[in-house]
Parts: C-alpha cells; structure tokens; sequence
C-alpha cells in the first residue's frame, strides 16, 4: 500500500501521537557524559580551553604551553592548567521526504514517528533543536519541538539527499548532534552525503529505515516493478532466484553504506519500519545508545 | 480408420473465439494486467533483458499464467457454445421401434394370438439378433410417445397395451427421425400402414381381418342413451345390448356391415348415475376385439338452473320473465341464502352467481326518494306489484333486421322469422350473439372473475318476443350455457382425444385428474379454468377445491373397430451392411466443465496472489 500523495500530519497523527507516547520521559543520549548547569553542558574532556576547570600535575606528553608557570614560581611545581570543553546541547533532526520513503504507508509513518521520537527526547533533554525537512531543499520546521504542529510537505521528492549532495546544506549546528532519517535507498555515492552529515558534528547518525517489504519482498509471478523516483518501470518474474540476486545486492548496499558511515564517524543504524508502525518497539535506539 | 471423430454442428460460431482473443488481449495490454508495485530502488532488481541505449524497444512481454487460464476458459464456452461432439462408431445405427397402441392391435379370435402378442414376439427376435443395438421405444397412441433414451434397453411391454383410440404413426416416425438421426424404423402393427415406408423401414404387421362387432359411438341426454352398433363382419350378427344398473337387454340383429342407432331409456333411478352399456355378440368368433363392446356413460349435468330476479324490474318485464321461466322445468327460483346459477339484473353489478343476464332496456320501477336507503330488492315476492310502464324511457328503441352475428350456445336453433326486436341505441359489451340491425341485441363475455355475463337489449313492450318462440328457446339456450359455465367439466363425456374444458371453484389452482388406470396427474390452471385432452378411455375422477366430478370417455371408434383392413405384412429394410455408424454424442457439457475447472484453478491462482492490482 502505498501512502497518499499529499501526505500531510493529519495523515500521520495517529502515527505521532503514538510516537509522542512512547518518547514520554525519553532523553537524547549525549555523545559523552555532560553535566552543567542552566542548561550549559560541558565535557569531561579537557581540550583547547574554553573555560578553565582544574588544575592536574604535569605529565610527560602534555602540552607545555599549557603548564601555569605563575603556580610554578609559587609552588615549583609543574601544574597543567585544564579547561573544560564545551559540547552544544544542540540537535538536528533530518526527515527524508523523497518519494522512496512513501513506498508503503507503514515506512513512511515509521520515519515520521522516528523524528517525533528524537525531537521530543532531544527536547526532554533540553536541548536546542532544528528540524529539517530534506524535500529537494532544506526547510527548518517552525514547531521542531511540537510534532504535532510540523509542516512538512508530502513524500514526494523525486530524489534522496544522497542523489543531491549540494542540496544537503541546512544551517546544523556546529558541534551538535545531526540525527538523518531515512532510507539511503540511492544509488549514489554515499560519501558526499556522509560527510557533510559528520562536518562539524559532535555525533553523527543516519538511521536507515527500511519497510519488511524491501527487506523480504514477496515472491510474484507476474509483477511491474516503479521506481518511487525516477519513475522507470521493470517487469519482472520474481522467482527465488530474482529474490536472491535482491538481496545479495541489498547486502552490497547496505555494506558500502556502512563501510563509508565507519570511515566518516557516523553511525549507521538500519531499522525496520514494522518496529515503527503501527507499534512502537524502540529497543535498538537504546541498544544503540540513541535514547536513554 | 480413426476409431472418433470430433466436430462442431454449429461450426461458424467458432468464429466468435477471435473477438473474444482480441477482446482479452486488449484488456491485458490496456489494464496492465501485471501486478503493479512500488519500490524505492529499482536498481537493486534485475534489469529486463535488452540493451537500453538502444533507442526504441520492443519488449516481448509474455501475458502471465492466469491470462492462459481465462483465454482457455473463454475459448472452451465459445467451443461448447458451437455445440461440440464426438462420434462414435458402431455397427448399426439405432432403432427406433414404433409400436402401435390402437385398439384393433387386441384382436384376435378365441384362443388366437392378437397383433400385439405377435409383434412383441417378432421384437424380441430381432432384438436378440443385434444385442449390441441401441433401441428406442416410441408408443404410437393419439400422440407419439418416447418411452425410452436409447442409452439402455428397457422392457417395453408395460407401455405398449392397446389401448388407445388410434395410432398416429406418421407423428410416431417423425418423433423417432428427430430423436435419433439416421436410426432405422421398426414398425409393428395390425395391417399396412398408410404412410409412405422408407427403405430403411421394417414393418411387421399380424393383423388378420377378423370379424367384429362393437359400440363405435354413444351419447346420454337426459333420460335416454343413443347407441350406434356395427357388425363389421360378414354374417348377421344377434347381439344384445345390455345396459347397467339394471341389466335392461335390448335383442338386436345386426346385419353384415350394418351400423345401427338404437336409443335406450335410462332407468329413474340411475338418471344421476353412470351408466354401462355392453353389446353381447352371441357368436364369440365373430366378435375379435372386445374392448369396444362396452361404454360408460356419466350422468350429464342437466339439474334446473337456480335464478335469481333483481327486484328493480318493472311488472311488464318481470311478466316477461316469468311467462318463460314459470313451469320451465330446466329453471328453478333459487332458495334463501342460495348462490343462483343465474342472476337476472337490470345493470352490471357484482354477483356471486356464475352468469349474470344483464337485461339493459328493460322497464324499470320508479326510482325511490332515496336510492341510498333503498337498495335493490331481490326477493321476487315484492315484484308482484303492478306499477305501469316506465314511459319516461331516455333510451329510444328501434328496430332492425336481426342476424346471428357470432354462433354459440345461446344462439343455437333460435328462430327469427316474424320476430319484432326493439332495441335501444346501446352499444352493448362483449361479443355480440345477435344483431338487430345495427345495434347490438345479445352480447356476450367472461368477466374479470371468470363469470360468464350475457348483455340482453331489449324492450319487451315495444317487442312481440314474449309471444315469439324465440323466447322460451333462447332461455332454454341460456340454460345450457349455464350449466357450462357451472363448476366442473363442461361435458360429463366426451370422446378420447377431445378437449375438455373445466372450471375451477373459486380459488382452486389446480386440477387433480386420476386416470382409468388409477394414476393421478396434477393440471395447472389459468384464470380458474383449465383444458386437456383425455387420452385413456374410461371413467376420469376429477378433483378440485373441494368439488369432485367424473367424466366418461369412450374410446370409440369405427375405424378402429373395423378390422376389414387388418392383415399380416412384411417389410424388411435394406440390408444391413456391417459398416462403422458414427453415432455422434455431444460433447458440450464436457467443456462446460473443463471451462469450470480452469476458472476455479484461476480463482486460486488469483486468491494465493492477494488479489490483483491493476
């Protein structure tokens, strides 16, 4: 079954107000452990100062230019004076609205509940959030907090984000966490895409949805295969042996995705639509340390 | 030699498989029959063979299994729809054994054999040469009769009794070359046939032109039986005519070739009972067939009709009415709280009687102050009054030639010579019985309730009719009509083979007619009536809503019982050559069902896919 064309949130409220539930009390895991106060967050780990936090003895390797000679000359002793590093509590949320994410109404409703469940978890840890709508070019949604009240347009975006490099360019946050829902089902070159995802994030995600129908397709003796996208047309016996040569290059897929995702820091995290939609089982967004 | 061979009688309507084709295969290229499924990348699935940067391709697409399955079913309808078959071959071609059911087939002299015993014989003999034959019974009675299907052999001696009234055996070969083309005939009879005998015809007659004696018509009125007797042999015959209840014999002497009425008197006391008449030949030898020695009579129905006198009439028309029906014994007045036969009413208005006489310009009484509170009177007590002649009359009379314009019962024998007939200028309703000039005098017609209405324009104080004998005869008509219109059969006997007309009470939907020979047969009827036609002489026992009738048929006939004609005669049909009969069998039914298999296994094929999507 495929989803309307003008897909709307009416469309999907059951969809969010399910996802809204299930990511009550949900936090968005930090890619380190923060403390701070106010709302400010700052790391554990020292690195170029922004705000001094202690001061450690002196360690063959250290940096010299950062011992304080003036506690030398009051104590002779060789003190490295530390500062905190200071992580943005900030994220951004990407929904992929290319019409291969509309293939089946279950996946498109599975993506839609994924970015309520990260936008309200990000909200319940108070962090600053955009949420960007990946349709052709990048819309920041006014209410990325408030699910209920996105506007986002319809699935229909006749390429994935992979296709269109140069238009993966929304105003992320720096140092942020970039969360990027959706399918990778192109046939590009996932490089580009991967490293503008991880360009100047603290943590970069790609969560790649995939409905049961795309990772176990029916066998069919007669059956016209589209393209969500480019619309091209193959008719096709799907045999076991068609069915076999599928997903020996799904595999192939989905492994060059995830080989590019490990060598650019993003985690790559494949997902089935059916644990999305109609029910919401989020197990792998704790197990993969996304939510806490 | 192929041992079948297949065909089409209706071979041109194969023809309707190519638009059925085109029809199918346009479907599937318009529709797409394919099962049509949106992925998210199409690059992952197998590329279709063909090179894309060809140009312009042309993609053999090959229809998928269940375009096969309804393409094959389609063409199986329209084959089974040509009328398919399969011929067989066999030895010899059917036979169709056409037996002679007449009467005369029982004739035979006292310890002799009759046609009937000699031709079963000769039937099994020939049968028992060709056992592998197949055979069909057709009975020739009045109307041919197929007993049998030819598939397997069936006795056929409870069928074949000699008992009906004649034998139609043109009608008997005609049923037999329509139910089994190219068969042979076997006919058996009591002489030669009168048709014309086609080569591969054998007839086998045992007949012999024996003396007899018999009853070949009888009719019963009301008191009396005439009879016609025959003696069709060649010497006098003393006879005796015996009639029961009673056994009142009546000594007759019957000259050679002699038919002669007698009239018998019906005892009082059977006047409303059957009666049996048996003629008694004193020669036995000279009397073959016995089955036309003896008649059953039913008492017709001739009881006084009961009528009834609507109170409105004016003295002189009453005068009129009871000048013809006082005295008359057919007539009776109708007693309190009884239906009439007849209601005798100055106006169309409803009535339960079953005839209702509509005298239209008769003088009426003088309407009351108050019709409302006045209704017409019946009781014919309060009609003795003398109150003058309505002269106040709208409706001028005149007067014309008469004619019968349409023959029925009620015009039957009525005179109209010096007859005066003054009519008003009505047009009356119905089929007009008698015209005077040009206006309608007599009509008739059967109402929405199956009653019989009679329309009378008439003016008796300008009409010498009461003094006419036209008068008492049209009521004396009028009471026949009546008693055939009465409930029930409208004879009490009738000849076999004869229509007989019978209404049903009110209500009653159907007839139940038990036969002779005791078996019941149920008759639908229409509009409260129905009609059939007798075929087994005897007496038939007739039920319906609660009324119960018998009627007598004779299955008299002089023909038959004149057995001068009769004779042995042989004809054998042309030499069977031992050669392949293609015997053809219809196939049509065969693929009526193969079609049904194929649609089911697409029914599943289509269920295990989920349905189509188009």
């Amino acid at each position: 079954m495929t989803a309307p064309a003008a897909t709307a949130i009416p469309y999907f409220r059951s969809a969010v107000e399910r996802a809204l539930a299930a990511a009550g009390g949900v936090e968005l895991t930090a890619p380190a452990q923060v403390s701070g106060i106010d709302g400010r967050r700052t790391g554990r780990r020292t690195g170029n100062a922004l705000e001094f936090s202690e001061y450690r003895e002196y360690r063959p390797g250290d940096d010299l230019r950062r011992i304080d000679w003036r506690v030398y000359a009051r104590s002779e002793q060789l003190m490295i004076k530390q500062y905190s590093e200071e992580i943005d509590p900030r994220c951004d949320v990407i929904l992929d609205h290319s019409a291969s994410m509309a293939v089946t109404e279950r996946k498109a409703s599975a993506a839609i509940s994924l970015a309520a469940i990260f936008a309200t978890a990000a909200a319940n840890s108070g962090f600053s959030l955009n949420l960007w709508h990946a349709a052709g070019t990048f819309r920041k949604d006014p209410s990325p907090a408030s699910p209920l009240l996105w506007d986002f347009p319809p699935f229909e975006t006749p390429f994935s984000p992979s296709a269109n490099p140069a238009s993966f360019s929304g105003q992320f946050f720096r140092r942020g966490i970039r969360i990027l829902v959706t399918d990778l089902m192109g046939p590009d070159d996932p490089a580009p895409v991967l490293s503008r995802l991880a360009d100047g994030a603290k943590r970069a995600v790609a969560v790649m949805v995939l409905d049961p129908l795309e990772l176990e397709p029916e066998l069919d003796p007669n059956v016209m295969l589209i393209d969500a996208e480019t619309g091209e047309e193959r008719e096709l016996v799907l045999d076991e042996g068609a069915l076999a040569r599928y997903h020996e290059r799904l595999e192939h897929h989905r492994a060059m995705w995830a080989t590019a995702a490990a060598s650019r820091g993003v985690l790559l995290l494949p997902l089935s639509a059916a644990d999305f939609y109609p029910e919401i089982r989020p197990d792998e967004l704790f197990h993969a340390g996304l939510l806490k | 030699m192929n041992d079948f061979f297949f065909g089409f009688e209706h071979s041109l309507l194969l023809w309707c498989a190519l638009p059925v084709f085109l029809v199918l295969l346009l479907l599937y290229l318009l529709h797409r029959r394919s099962k049509v499924r949106i992925v998210s990348a199409i690059f992952l699935w197998d590329r279709p063979q063909g090179s894309p940067n060809s140009g312009t391709r042309i993609r053999l697409r090959f229809p998928p299994a269940v375009f096969y399955l309804e393409l094959a079913a389609l063409l199986l309808l329209t084959a089974a729809l040509a009328a398919p078959f399969v011929s067989t071959p066999e030895t010899f071609p059917p036979l169709a054994v056409i037996l002679d059911d007449s009467m005369s087939m029982q004739a035979k002299v006292p310890g002799g054999r009759s046609p009937l015993e000699s031709g079963a014989d000769f039937i099994k003999r020939e049968l028992r040469a060709l056992p592998d034959r197949r055979v069909l019974w057709i009975v020739a009675g009045e109307t041919p009769t197929l007993t049998s299907d030819s598939n397997a052999r069936t006795d056929f001696t409870p069928f074949w009794t000699g008992q009906a009234a004649s034998s139609d055996l043109a009608a008997a070969a005609s049923l037999a070359r329509r139910m089994a083309r190219g068969c042979h005939l076997l006919i058996v009879t009591d002489r030669k046939p009168a048709i014309e005998l086609a080569p591969d015809t054998t007839c086998f007659s045992a007949g012999a032109p024996l003396g007899n004696s018999a009853i070949v018509n009888a009719r019963r009125t009301s008191g009396r039986i005439l009879i016609e007797a025959a003696n069709f042999s060649t010497l006098p015959a003393d006879a005796a005519l015996v009639l029961e209840p009673g056994s009142l014999r009546t000594q007759i002497r019957l000259e050679p070739k002699e038919t002669r009425r007698i009239v018998l008197a019906v005892p009082a006391a059977a006047a409303r009972e059957a009666v049996t008449v048996r003629l008694e030949n004193a020669d036995a030898s000279a009397n073959a067939l016995l089955c036309d020695d003896e008649v059953v009579l039913e008492a017709e129905d001739d009881s006084p009709v009961s009528y009834r006198i609507a109170g409105t009439f004016h003295a002189d028309a009453r005068s009129a009415l009871d000048r013809v029906l006082n005295g008359n014994p057919s007539f009776r007045p109708a007693l309190t709280g009884e239906t009439p036969d007849l209601d005798i009413l100055p106006a169309e208005v409803e009535s339960p009687a079953p005839v209702h006489l509509f005298w239209l310009s008769a003088p009426m009484k003088k309407p009351a102050a108050n019709p409302a509170s006045n209704p017409p009177q019946t009781d014919q007590a309060e009609n003795s009054e003398a109150n003058p002649p309505q002269s106040e009359d709208p409706a001028p009379s005149a007067a014309g030639p008469l004619s019968i314009e349409n023959a029925s019962i009620l015009s039957r024998g009525l005179p109209l010579d010096s007859l005066q007939w003054a009519v008003s200028a009505n047009e009356l309703p119905g089929q007009t019985i008698l015209r005077s000039g040009d206006v309608p005098a007599i009509s008739t017609r059967q109402n929405l309730n199956h009653d019989r209405e009679i329309f009378l324009n008439l003016d008796p104080t300008r009409s010498n009719i009461t003094h006419h004998p036209f008068w008492p005869v049209f009521f004396q008509n009028l009471a026949q009509t009546v008693r055939t219109e009465r409930f029930g059969p409208a004879r009490a006997n009738l000849q076999s083979g004869e229509l007989l007309h019978v209404r049903l009470p009110r209500g009653a939907q159907s007839l139940t007619a038990v036969r002779p020979d005791g078996k019941s047969m149920e008759i639908q009827a229409m509009r409260g009536q129905t009609d059939f036609r007798p075929a087994l002489h005897g007496v038939w026992r007739l039920e319906s809503g609660g009324g119960k009738w018998s009627v007598g048929v004779m299955g008299l006939r002089a023909e038959e019982s004149d057995l001068s004609d009769a004779g042995s005669f042989r004809q054998d049909a042309d030499k069977l050559a031992v050669m392949p009969f293609w015997m053809l069998r219809p196939l049509a039914w065969a693929f009526l069902l193969l079609a049904a298999l194929l649609l089911a296994a697409h029914h599943v094929l289509l269920a295990g896919k989920g349905g189509r999507q188009c």
